[in-house]
């Protein structure tokens, strides 16, 4: 198990390499540069100079990503081209609130999602399963940023029960979870039904059912208990993605959270801090991403004994 | 049945699939009619007065706050734009808003007021040596900085020579005609120039031009650069969201009427309504399909000015087709300013008062210079004439919803004609890099250019290699007329030159002209003390709320 996560974690380095380097050519391929968004009228074409030789926008782009990665090696991710604050600190300080949102919207999506899911799997075909699927279907179909619009006119313009944009109170975090939360709730709850519906005619149900074992503890135990797999990995990737930003909804609710932080970076053309906040988030997602395949064997003992049998079968050949 | 059910509901899902993947033609949408008022140009009233500042009813200074008043004691305003640095020395802390936090938090020498007159600031006094190389200012004791430092000829020569240092910082492009600054003593400065302008005073009065804190700078304080001598001291702030001031007790002139002033960010103009309309903002840019709404609703007052800056349709003078003055005669008349205004900001602006390239309220605008009116025959003649042979031109515009959407509007007015456009539309910096002076090739260009009061704000616009010279126009006779103007002394001389600069512009039409935007702050009933300019850089020192309004 050791090995496999220092596997996954060292497998990140090429990842991380290309991400920025694709990071750094796409900032460098959109017309302008950080110095665009600085010219003014007064200034004369030595200064614009001087300006291209401060963010070395003189040298080729692989040069500059050469001299990125080098930085990056040492451990330095830069400042900020714009602030000039160290990129780790600019995150440092936004991802707390991307964070809390994340975790809220998927709990708010778990907690009503799974149960949701179960029970239209257990009356598949029936009314009650139907109006689910609609209900998911909606979910999936519904932009977020039209949902976060509409649940700001009500809740906060019509209703004024919620504030319209963050505020740092608990108040300010329940439209963006629900805005968040929603799709979240239609794709786990279609995950989850289409999971426990795969496992719903396995023999071991058949025969739980027929040794007595109450009807509750063969959904619960036996059949949740079997359909875990894809439900986690639609959680962990839904965790993934969430934890990365989500950029409309926090420019909808001005959530300072570090999606909306890489879309002003990008339109700003401040390619240390785009770069920097990809990188950080693509380690949180390889880090949630194997935290999910650390679970899948602590849910499911068949994977854990896999893990184990490889070992084993590695001691009795030597 | 279920069959049957199953096919209707395929096919629905079909039609509506195919509605939604519609082509994307470009169509000019209706002129929106509207019963809100509109700008002065059209005759009707009244939100907009044709002068600058205005709060309610055509005023144009501050309004007065009555006697034995209670105020609020916060004031929070939607800033416009993002702000990611506060620092006068940082070529990074540029943008539209800069003027607003300078007047708050900072000084200069000068004050450029509403009128268009200089007050005493920094500065008590000026005066100039007769060729205008020399400036020197008497600088007012007893000021102090928000950290508690005397206010000193000395922090005048560091701001210059920082400035110098970090190109594109607001003042150094503002001071770039200054060879050196020299300190007479504490309170006496002096201002070499690296020829005559007769106009620098107005450089040392622009809301930018501040003054900032040596010792602030050389003691390495994280937020040196938040230190100012303004009415406010900047508290706190959030990179692209907010920013916070508390007032300054010891400000040298007059105190401010609240104690605390938040300015916020919020990029969606949904919440930022709600947010004015549950009182949790005082000040919000409204955007022309509110405006109607929000004028009638007693809870508010609308504040509303033309901006100086001027929208236009730049032709690539350096093209064989655009360069070609039959075309651009066939293009001006094919236009129709009003149009375009109407489709780009729903009619909510001033259209160009005239057929040269001016700002709204710069010196010296020759008013008799007649404006571009359509003539389609004409606009047909003149095309026959010219060298455009139905190729398909660039429009390249600024993605901004009123460019872009300007750029639709000259797309279908040339169209009317015969002639071909596709419009390109590029952000901020990719607009300024798309139609750099080196890079530029596109034939025509729907933006907008800054103008400020001053007639030599003409300047970067005709200038070859200029960035700003959006149609690479290279006239070295108006050039030698604007040069000549600078250093001409304010008289007839002086207007007669920039007449005639605006005449040779008429006559060459690099750029055709259509409108200047207004814009519209909505506030709460009650509000008041704001001076809004139509540089955008608006004053809220003395920014106030009345508690217990009606």
């Amino acid at each position: 198990m050791l090995r496999y996560s220092a596997i996954r974690i060292l497998l990140l380095i090429p990842i991380i390499i290309c991400v920025t380097f694709i990071i750094y050519w796409l900032v460098d391929m959109a017309p302008g540069t950080i110095v665009d968004t600085m010219i003014n009228e007064d200034m004369t074409e030595e200064d614009i100079a001087a300006l291209y030789a401060k963010y070395d926008l003189d040298k080729p782009m692989i040069v500059r990503y050469g001299k990125y990665m080098w930085n990056l090696l040492h451990g330095d991710l830069g400042a900020s081209q714009v602030t000039g604050l160290s990129v780790w600190s600019q995150f440092a300080s936004r991802w707390p609130n991307t964070l809390w949102l994340a975790l809220f919207s998927i709990l708010l999506g778990t907690v009503v999602a799974i149960p949701l899911g179960i029970f239209a799997a257990k009356h598949a075909g029936s009314l009650w399963d139907n109006l689910t699927t609609a209900f998911t279907m909606i979910g999936i179909s519904m932009p977020s940023f039209w949902l976060g619009l509409m649940l700001l006119i009500w809740f906060a313009g019509n209703l004024k029960i919620f504030p319209a944009a963050y505020d740092g109170t608990w108040k300010s975090f329940v439209l963006p979870v629900f805005a968040n939360g929603f799709a979240m709730i239609a794709g786990i709850c279609r995950q989850t039904r289409s999971a426990i519906l795969e496992v719903s005619r396995a023999d071991f149900l058949r025969t739980a059912r027929a040794k007595g074992v109450p009807e509750r503890q063969v959904t619960y135990r036996h059949e949740l208990g079997n359909a875990w797999i894809p439900i986690i990995t639609q959680i962990g990737a839904l965790i993934g993605i969430t934890l990365g930003g989500s950029a409309v909804i926090e420019a909808v609710y001005s959530w300072p959270g570090v999606g909306y932080m890489l879309v002003e970076a990008i339109q700003r053309r401040d390619s240390v801090l785009a770069c920097g906040t990809v990188i950080l988030t693509c380690i949180i997602h390889a880090i949630v991403l194997l935290a999910v395949d650390l679970i899948y064997a602590a849910v499911d003992p068949r994977i854990k004994s896999a893990y184990i049998g490889k070992k084993k079968r590695r001691k009795v050949t030597a | 049945m279920k069959k049957t059910i199953c096919l209707i509901l395929s096919l629905v899902l079909c039609i509506g699939l195919l509605a939604g993947c519609g082509g994307t033609k470009t169509e000019t949408p209706a002129p929106a009619a509207t019963e809100a008022p509109s700008a002065g140009g059209k005759g009707e009233s009244a939100l907009i007065n044709t002068g600058g500042a205005i709060t309610e009813g055509n005023q144009t200074e501050a309004t007065p706050p009555p006697a034995e008043a209670e105020y609020y004691d916060e004031l929070r305003m939607y800033i416009g734009d993002k702000v990611a640095v506060i620092d006068p020395m940082s070529a990074n802390a540029g943008g539209t808003q800069l003027g607003i936090i300078d007047h708050l938090a900072y000084d200069s020498l000068v004050y450029y007021n509403i009128n268009g007159n200089y007050d005493p600031c920094l500065a008590l006094e000026w005066s100039t040596n007769d060729d205008a190389t020399e400036w020197t200012y008497k600088l007012r004791e007893g000021v102090k900085f928000h950290n508690g430092e005397p206010f000193t000829a000395d922090d005048v020569v560091f701001t210059f020579e920082t400035a110098m240092a970090n190109p594109g910082c607001a003042p150094s492009s503002l001071w770039n005609t200054v060879d050196h600054v020299e300190a007479n003593g504490d309170y006496e400065v002096t201002f070499y120039l690296k020829g005559g302008n007769v106009d620098f005073i107005y450089k040392t009065a622009d809301p930018t031009a501040v003054i900032v804190n040596r010792e602030a700078y050389e003691s390495g304080d994280e937020h040196a650069g938040w230190i100012g001598t303004g009415p406010f001291k900047i508290v706190d702030m959030v990179p692209n969201d907010s920013i916070t001031y508390e007032a300054n007790e010891d400000y040298w002139g007059e105190k401010p009427l609240c104690k605390k002033f938040i300015q916020r960010y919020i990029a969606e103009e949904t919440a930022r309504n709600i947010m004015l309309e549950n009182d949790e903002l005082d000040f919000v840019n409204v955007s022309g399909q509110y405006i109607k709404q929000y004028s009638e609703d007693p809870r508010f007052v609308i504040n509303s000015y033309v901006m100086n800056n001027l929208n236009f349709v730049g032709f690539n003078m350096s093209k064989p087709i655009t360069g070609d003055i039959n075309f651009r005669l066939a293009c001006a008349y094919a236009m129709d300013r009003e149009e375009i205004l109407d489709i780009a900001l729903d009619g909510y602006g001033q259209v160009a008062e005239t057929g040269a390239y001016w700002g709204f309220k710069t010196a010296y605008k020759d008013y008799d210079i007649p404006a571009w009116e359509q003539d389609l025959d004409k606009a047909k003649e003149y095309l026959e004439k010219s060298v455009y042979n139905g190729e398909t031109l660039t429009i390249c515009a600024l993605s901004m919803p009123q460019t872009s959407k300007a750029a639709q509007a000259v797309q279908n007015e040339l169209g009317a004609i015969g002639i071909k456009c596709e419009i390109e539309t590029f952000d901020s910096p990719g607009m300024t890099a798309a139609t750099a002076w080196d890079a530029n090739d596109k034939d025509l260009i729907v933006t907008s250019g800054a103008l400020s009061p001053l007639g030599d704000s003409i300047r970067a616009m005709v200038t070859p290699n200029n960035n700003f010279n959006k149609a690479k126009y290279d006239n070295p006779e108006v050039m030698d007329l604007v040069n000549q103007a600078a250093a001409t002394p304010d008289g007839p001389e002086r207007q007669a030159l920039y007449y005639k600069i605006q005449e040779i512009m008429h006559d060459e039409l690099p750029y055709y002209p259509t409108f200047h935007m207004a814009l519209y702050i909505a506030a709460q009933k009650g509000t008041g003390g704001t001076i809004f300019f139509p540089t955008n850089y608006h004053d809220y020192g003395l920014a106030y709320r009345l508690k217990n309004v009606d």
